[in-house]
């Protein structure tokens, strides 16, 4: 919805602001290609993306250079070859850019206590109680960009609104290196001017639905009558949208953990229909997750399978453990467990694996067992963690993995 | 097959071959018990290709001759017939009839020939005290897990080295290990993971003999352990997989420890868990004054007791199932109980809980019984 290459950007000063909004959304402009360019500076002035260069493999972000030529997040590298050639194509390094995001939401703390991290780039920041110290909402927001370009050299676009939803949107907006404020007397005429698309939530489904009748801008769904509204798309739905478009949003900025999932997908080089290729991929898949698990010093409740099959249908399945866990091998069985359990048996072309329900291992309560299967696991983990340190992802990998890996070295 | 037989023989050898059968099998054929008359004995026999049972009792044959019948039908008779005396006949029709006093049961019969045949009484490795094996058997089985999910830990550990079998049991909650002696040769330290369903029943009806015999066999691809008696042989596959390394949770020493009376304590917590809910955690405090028992069920009750407890160390707070913990208790098979109290580095974690029997109040515990509890969570 949003142009991706900033050609509709909307921006607003600083002075713009009247008082009434103080929510900001601080979303960083393509965060891994900006990351990646400080370790590559010679890179600077060229189209950079970040994929892994791989058939199949899809973009996981890239520069505005890059934009410029139509590249998109989550297009196939092979076409964003194609669209542009001299493009450096970068492998992504999620450790890299974590530790940038630990940095970028080190700064927006001092802002405010009341920060909500929604992604490794995009955070909420309610400043209702920074005024005194930091001047407006506006002022903040131009403080922040220039502290993280000062300090980090990197870029970030702010959206600022009375509501969360609306500062998201602003900042997708003035995108990028933008500021765009909506104050309180014109949220109305901001929203109503959207598509009814742009609101999150709001898919194809009930775009669709919504079309049929002729409504397609926020405008429209307002003026609508609820009872009608809840005909179109049902009650769940009508509720959220006729909230929305009158700017209205109960939930305010809850500071949460850092993250609320942790994962990983891939899409396969060639699709696969050998199960037992397919549960290679995955065992080798759930490592790095799990990795990055013990190393925040979280565990996971929920494990989510995600499979994608030749043609697109995709299926997610979830098993929440009876116990937290950070042990590889319970998450690699859980994960298997739900592959078996759900009976596919398609070519297959993407494989991913998500941990959600994370609690920090510190408050977790302790197990009243004497043993678990986990013990004889944990010692493997550690030893492993360490040697991965050491010698990097690739040193080590579970028996079980080794069919996968083999064959993406082929 | 013409013969007469005891009732109670009868009955019970035959619920001992159908007890050791799967309450529902695929093969209907193994649903059955083999009849062997021959030479003054009935011999009952059962197999389900896991486990099989035959069993030798003492009979007055007319006519020799074998037959396959419903096992689960067989035993239900014979536990009912009127009369002592019990005739059992086969018929042209390849029938068994049943009578006994004035009632009389016709039995269809299955096909012997394909019955598979039973695994054969091994050579045997060495021998121990039926009444010290069912002691041990019992004592230790109380910790296995009966949830299947985990098959390994639905069995038995057995040890066996030259001269001492040792038993484990564990399920997760607990570990109970108990040691006896037996006259065992055997070339190497074997082990052998038995369903405690299977080593239950061997323990508790061959408590009637002097010896059981034990052989532990392996063929190129299942492991089987044999129990015999003069009378009575059953035979069953190992549980394959690794058993935990459990034996290594037992701490050394324990500086901190009380001693209780074990039925005192026992009663106490029978007394003090009836407000409880079911699965819920009793609160004990080791103390100076003895240990005090405290339950706060639900909003309708609470209780609170305190019994005699003398305390080595210092002051213990923990939370303790109380099913757990009478298991454990009761399984000392002595007047008085030692509760050592470990620590773990996790200051979350409570440490086990060992129990142990005595025999006096000071005096030094016989250590061939160990039960290694963890307590729960405080949640005050």
């Amino acid at each position: 919805m949003s142009a991706q290459d900033g050609s509709h950007r909307r921006v607003t000063p600083a002075e713009h602001d009247d008082g009434t909004a103080h929510i900001l959304h601080v979303d960083m402009d393509a965060f891994f290609a900006s990351v990646e360019l400080l370790d590559h500076p010679e890179l600077r002035d060229r189209p950079v993306i970040v994929a892994h260069d791989a058939p199949r493999s899809v973009v996981t972000t890239a520069n505005y250079r890059a934009r410029r030529f139509g590249v998109r997040s989550a297009m196939p590298v092979a076409m964003a070859k194609r669209m542009c050639p001299g493009a450096a194509l970068l492998p992504p390094r999620h450790g890299l850019y974590r530790a940038a995001s630990a940095r970028v939401m080190h700064i927006l703390a001092e802002f405010s206590p009341l920060v909500e991290q929604v992604s490794v780039d995009e955070a909420w920041i309610d400043v209702s109680g920074a005024h005194g110290l930091f001047g407006s909402s506006g002022a903040i927001a131009e403080r922040i960009r220039e502290r993280l370009r000062a300090e980090l050299g990197l870029i970030a676009s702010v959206g600022v609104a009375p509501v969360k939803f609306a500062a998201k949107l602003a900042s997708g907006m003035c995108k990028p290196d933008g500021l765009l404020i909506v104050n309180r007397s014109e949220l109305q005429g901001f929203l109503d001017a959207l598509p009814v698309g742009a609101l999150s939530g709001v898919g194809e489904h009930t775009r669709d639905r919504l079309s049929r009748y002729g409504v397609s801008t926020v405008r429209q769904v307002r003026e609508l009558r609820y009872p009608r509204l809840v005909r179109m798309v049902g009650e769940a739905m009508a509720r959220m949208l006729s909230e929305r478009a009158r700017g209205r949003q109960t939930d305010g900025v809850t500071p949460v953990r850092a993250e609320r999932s942790i994962g990983r997908e891939v899409t396969l080089p060639e699709d696969l229909s050998d199960s037992r290729e397919i549960l290679a991929t995955l065992s080798a898949l759930v490592e790095g997750p799990s990795r990055t698990l013990r190393a925040q010093k979280l565990l996971a409740r929920t494990v989510t399978l995600k499979l994608r099959d030749a043609d697109f249908q995709t299926i997610s399945r979830s098993h929440a453990l009876s116990v937290p866990t950070d042990t590889t091998q319970v998450l690699v069985e859980a994960a298997r467990d739900l592959f078996i359990g759900c009976g596919w048996d398609r070519p297959t072309r993407l494989v991913g694996v998500r941990f959600t329900g994370l609690v920090s291992a510190e408050d977790a309560p302790a197990r009243d067992v004497l043993w678990g299967e986990e013990d004889r696991w944990r010692a493997a983990d550690v030893a492993s963690d360490e040697i991965t340190q050491r010698f990097g992802t690739e040193s080590m990998v579970r028996a079980t993995a080794l069919r996968a890996s083999r064959r993406r070295s082929r | 097959m013409r013969l007469q037989i005891n009732r109670d023989v009868l009955s019970e050898a035959v619920s001992f071959a159908v007890k050791l059968l799967p309450q529902r099998t695929t093969l209907p054929i193994l649903s059955g018990v083999v009849l062997d008359a021959a030479e003054g004995k009935l011999r009952i026999s059962s197999f389900d290709y896991e486990v099989s049972s035959s069993t030798s009792i003492p009979a007055d044959i007319e006519d020799a001759g074998s037959v396959l019948v419903s096992g689960r039908l067989l035993a239900d008779i014979s536990s009912r017939l009127p009369a002592d005396e019990v005739n059992l006949t086969t018929d042209e029709n390849g029938r068994l009839l049943v009578q006994s006093g004035s009632a009389k049961f016709e039995l269809f019969t299955m096909p012997l020939d394909e019955y598979p045949s039973l695994p054969e009484r091994p050579e045997w490795q060495g021998s121990v005290s039926a009444e010290t094996f069912a002691t041990a058997v019992g004592q230790v089985s109380v910790a296995a897990s009966r949830d299947d999910v985990t098959p390994v830990i639905t069995g038995v550990q057995i040890e066996l080295t030259s001269g001492q079998l040792t038993f484990l049991a564990t399920d997760r909650y607990r570990v109970a290990l108990r040691s006896i002696p037996w006259e065992g040769q055997i070339p190497a330290d074997t082990t052998a993971l038995v369903p405690v369903r299977t080593l239950s029943e061997v323990a508790k009806t061959f408590a009637h003999a002097d010896q059981i015999q034990i052989a532990v066999t392996k063929d190129d691809d299942h492991e089987m352990i044999a129990f015999g008696t003069p009378d009575r042989l059953v035979t069953s596959l190992l549980i394959k997989g690794n058993y935990p390394p459990v034996r290594r949770l037992f701490p050394e020493t324990v500086a901190n420890y009380a001693v209780v009376s074990t039925s005192e304590l026992i009663e106490s917590v029978r007394r003090v868990s009836l407000v409880l809910d079911r699965e819920s955690p009793l609160r004990f405090t080791f103390n100076l004054d003895g240990v005090t028992l405290e339950a706060i069920g639900n909003e309708q009750a609470q209780a609170q007791e305190t019994v005699e407890a003398f305390l080595t160390g210092e002051e213990v707070v923990i939370s303790m199932k109380p099913q757990f913990l009478i298991d454990g208790l009761s399984s000392t098979q002595n007047e008085f109980s030692k509760l050592s109290f470990t620590k773990t580095d996790n200051p979350h974690k409570p440490g086990p809980v060992l129990i142990t029997g005595q025999t006096s109040k000071n005096g030094e515990e016989p250590g061939d019984y160990r039960y290694l509890l963890q307590p729960n969570l405080l949640l005050r």
